[in-house]
This record gives structure tokens, C-alpha cells and sequence, in this order.
């Protein structure tokens, strides 16, 4: 192999390696906090099927653009109630993210059946109802992290 | 020297042996609060709610200003005043077992009475089915009023109810529904 070749091969290699940790960093940043996910299925004949996946990073990233609505009563509120909730919320984050998987809640009224649970690491809220089922699927440690974001408003 | 210090060593790893299990056996003890409502009438809904006492501990924390905060309620806009009851607890926590409040009347009848560690209050209603028992550890009332005067700690009796133990806390029998409320360490999974 040629010097030229040589160059050429090493150049290729840190090229390589650069796009594969840049890719991974982008992986990582987009699904490191899992994936929301809303799924409905209208029963009507012809019924629409809706489905939508959200990367948590997107959530997180809605989160921070909070700081940037404009300034106004009500918000200052929010703010302030989140302030005086601030350790209580910090409470649930670590409660919710230390839950077991478990049925927490069913609701059956012989229309609708609502069951939350959690399951391999994510809350699943499903609604069977007569009209439509509804599936949103939201990883634990997003929902923690939704709640000690609020704490540290 | 060395087999004085054997003796020793056994005895530490014995008790670093109970420590661990010790730890494993409060780690595996999460306890679980349980409600369950059953509708006899009109739609028949059934409701089901289990959740770590862990969780609903936190959740209480969440209660909104006007009604307390950190899992504490105030009862100063209740009918009855926030001291009065704190001071009927209270003596209550140190009352001998015996029948305590015993009402009759023509609505229904009513009993509270301490038996051991535990607080019981009883009703039924007249002239129809329609029970409630509640069964409170006393440990449960003890954290209820360890907060200011106003106030019920919502938050250290949860935690108290999980540290007490398994038990049904609530039972309500009537026509309409019943309502189980009770605590174990068992989760519900499908």
C-alpha cells in the first residue's frame, strides 16, 4: 500500500468512526428518553386509524421552550404553585420511576374499559371504548422527568 | 491470636449475612394500597386502583393550596374544628380499649371503640343495607395528628398504614355498591 493509499485509509477510517459516534450521540439524544406513543382506532366502518410517535427528547425540548412564553399573571402562578410543589414533585418523579409493573388502575362501566399499568419500564394507558380505543404508551423515566423539570421550574 | 480473632470475624460475617437479608427482606416488602368499588345499580362499573403506598405517599404531597400542603390537610373550614378533633384522637391514642362514641337514632347507628392497636368505627343505616367499618391502626392516628394543630398528616399516616402492615382499612356494604379500601404486598397484575 501506497503512502497516498495509506492517508487515504486512516482519513477514511476517522471519518468513519467521527459519523459513527456522531450518529450514536444523535441516537442517543433523540430515544435516550424512549418514546411517547398515541395510538386510536375509531370503530365506526371505515373508522380512522391514528398513530403517533414522539421521541421524549421532543417532550423534554417542549419543556425547556416554556422559559420562552412571554411573561403573564397566570404564568407567574404556575410558577409559583410549582415552586411550593417543587419537593413533593421531586417525591413523585422518584416514586413513579421506582413503581413495579402493575395493573394500577381498571374502570370498567360496561361501555368503557380504562386500564393504566405499567410495564416494562412505561405507563400504558388504554381505553377500550364503544366508539374508538385509544393506546398512549409513555416511558417512565419520561414522566419522571416531566415532573422533576416542573420541580425545578 | 488468630483463632481469638476468628470467633470475631464469624460474628461479623453473620451479622453482615442479617443485615443483607434484613435489607432484601424491606426492599421486597413494598406495600400496595388497594381500592376497589363495585356498583350494584345502573351502569354496574367496577373500579380498581392499586397503587405503592410509595406512590400514593408522594401523590398526597401534591394536594392542592387551599386544601393543605406536603401531604398535610387542614381542617379549620371543616364542621368540626381542627383541635377538637386533634384533641379526640389524641386522648383516644391514650384511652384504654373500651366503646368510645355510641349513637342511636332513628337515621342509623354508629360505634367507635378501641381494641388493641386498632381504632373501629362501625355504622348502619336504618331501613335499608348500608355498612361501613372502618378499621385504622392506631400507629395510622398517631401520624395523622403529628402535624401542626389545623392540620391531618395524610402523608405520614400513609406511611404508617404501609409500615403497619397487611389489613382491610375500609369496607363499605351497601345496596348501591361496595368499597373495599386495604393494604397488602401484593401488586395486581393481569
Amino acid at each position: 500500500m501506497s503512502r497516498g493509499q495509506k492517508i487515504l485509509v486512516t482519513a477514511f477510517a476517522i471519518y468513519a468512526a467521527l459519523a459513527g459516534s456522531a450518529m450514536a450521540w444523535a441516537a442517543m439524544t433523540l430515544y435516550g428518553d424512549g418514546l411517547m406513543s398515541v395510538r386510536v382506532h375509531k370503530h365506526q366502518p371505515g373508522g380512522a386509524r391514528f398513530s403517533l410517535t414522539v421521541p421524549g427528547s421532543a417532550v423534554r425540548a417542549g419543556l425547556g421552550a416554556v422559559r420562552f412564553i412571554p411573561a403573564s399573571a397566570e404564568l407567574e402562578r404556575a410558577t409559583m404553585e410549582l415552586r411550593r410543589l417543587g419537593p413533593d414533585l421531586q417525591a413523585l418523579a422518584a416514586a413513579i420511576e421506582d413503581c413495579p409493573d402493575a395493573v394500577l388502575v381498571e374502570i370498567e362501566d360496561g361501555r368503557d374499559h380504562v386500564l393504566i399499568e405499567k410495564r416494562d419500564g412505561a405507563f400504558y394507558i388504554q381505553v377500550d371504548g364503544r366508539d374508538a380505543d385509544v393506546e398512549v404508551r409513555v416511558p417512565a423515566g419520561l414522566v419522571s422527568m416531566v415532573f422533576e423539570t416542573l420541580a425545578s421550574t | 491470636m488468630n483463632e481469638r480473632r476468628r470467633p470475631r470475624s464469624r460474628t461479623l460475617a453473620i451479622a453482615a449475612a442479617l443485615a443483607l437479608a434484613a435489607a432484601q427482606a424491606g426492599a421486597q416488602a413494598e406495600r400496595w394500597l388497594h381500592v376497589k368499588v363495585e356498583e350494584h345499580s345502573g351502569s354496574r362499573a367496577r373500579v380498581s386502583v392499586n397503587i405503592p403506598c410509595s406512590l400514593a405517599e408522594a401523590a398526597v404531597g401534591l394536594i392542592p393550596d387551599h386544601v393543605g400542603s406536603h401531604g398535610r390537610v387542614r381542617i379549620d373550614h371543616a364542621e368540626i374544628k381542627g383541635e377538637e378533633l386533634r384533641a379526640f384522637l389524641t386522648a383516644l391514642r391514650d384511652a384504654r380499649d373500651a366503646p368510645y362514641v355510641t349513637v342511636e337514632s332513628d337515621d342509623g347507628n354508629a360505634r367507635i371503640w378501641k381494641a388493641g392497636e386498632t381504632l373501629h368505627i362501625h355504622a348502619t343505616k336504618r331501613g335499608r343495607h348500608e355498612t361501613v367499618e372502618v378499621k385504622l391502626p392506631m400507629a395510622v392516628v398517631d401520624a395523622l395528628v403529628s402535624g401542626p394543630a389545623d392540620e391531618l398528616n395524610v402523608a405520614a399516616a400513609m406511611r404508617a398504614l404501609a409500615e403497619t402492615g397487611a389489613g382491610e382499612v375500609v369496607a363499605v356494604d351497601s345496596d348501591d355498591a361496595t368499597v373495599r379500601i386495604w393494604v397488602d404486598d401484593r401488586p395486581e397484575t393481569k
